[in-house]
């Protein structure tokens, strides 16, 4: 696994019991993510009727790039994000990624970045979010 | 414009996760508002002794979901939902992240409304520090739900 530089995060990821699946060349996972009513973020999102923040599942993608492709890469652009279902307490989320190399030719990357398409399913196994970003080395500018 | 006690009367967030400071200039369809950033903020309790600067870059996380917390102001501001429902993140797309902001830096969120119908509104914007851009929202999607009202 590539070393993870620090890097402030939001909800850090449960790792390595997270990882219920990872291809050696980084191109696929998948993680299994509780959503903990104890959690910093939920205590105030919202009193009285605790939902996962949906941007906690960027903050997740962004940490599972690192983890698969060292921490040089940060996103540069959220190219779509769907949040269909909300995502209760006591739940596990199953989060799966796929990475794919970015174009040479996109700016945003600097010839080095990569896309990630992540999909999240309830315990119940219905669909709840999916987000396609677009990550380029940290300092380059989108 | 808002001061802060006021923004926490209007926001159903609660601490931590109350991330605007001051609103400085609303009208039914647009929307400034700000949140300074503190080296004290949870996000960067963790990070260990000699972590260097980079590691300081404000969780892009948290930059979208403050962004999101203005466009819920204008919401709940500009009457764009039932007050006893809370608006919740649908949907964004075409988020494009600049220059990372930092402990020291002061947000500025200028929200415009898209569009607004019974069940949902979109939001488009951009994020400031000192004039330079440091996010680009092309939409964002907001629909509500049943909640508690604010207290």
């Amino acid at each position: 696994m590539p070393a993870s530089a620090p890097k402030a995060t939001m909800s850090a990821l449960p790792v390595p019991l997270a990882w219920s699946e990872r291809a050696p060349d980084g191109t696929h996972a998948v993680l299994r993510l509780p959503v903990d009513l104890a959690a910093d973020h939920m205590a105030g999102h919202y009193p009285g009727y605790p939902i996962l923040p949906g941007v906690v599942i960027m903050d997740w993608v962004q940490q599972a790039v690192d983890s698969l492709h060292g921490a040089g890469l940060r996103m540069r652009r959220l190219d779509r994000a769907r949040f269909v279902r909300p995502l209760f307490p006591g739940d596990v989320l199953e989060l799966t990624i796929r990475v794919r190399p970015g174009e040479p030719d996109d700016q945003a990357m600097d010839g080095e970045g990569v896309f990630a398409n992540a999909r999240i399913v309830r315990s119940d196994r219905r669909p709840a979010v999916e987000l396609d970003a677009t990550f380029g080395p940290v300092g380059a500018h989108a | 414009m808002l001061d802060h006690a006021q923004v926490r009367g209007l926001l159903r967030q609660r601490p931590p996760m109350i991330l605007l400071d001051t609103v400085g200039e609303f009208s039914p369809t647009s929307l400034v508002a700000t949140k300074a950033i503190s080296g004290s903020e949870g996000c960067y309790r963790d990070l260990a002794d000699g972590t260097p600067l980079a590691g300081f870059a404000y969780p892009q996380a948290l930059l979208v979901e403050s962004f999101g917390q203005a466009c819920s102001l204008l919401w709940t501001l500009a009457g764009l939902g039932p007050p006893d429902r809370i608006p919740l993140l649908v949907g964004v797309s075409d988020l494009a992240f600049h220059s990372s902001p930092f402990p020291g830096d002061v947000l500025e969120h200028q929200v415009r409304l898209v569009h607004s119908s019974s069940t949902a509104c979109e939001f488009t914007g951009r994020s400031h520090v000192n004039g330079d851009t440091v996010l680009d929202v092309g939409s964002l999607l907001v629909a509500s739900l049943p909640g508690p009202s604010p207290t």
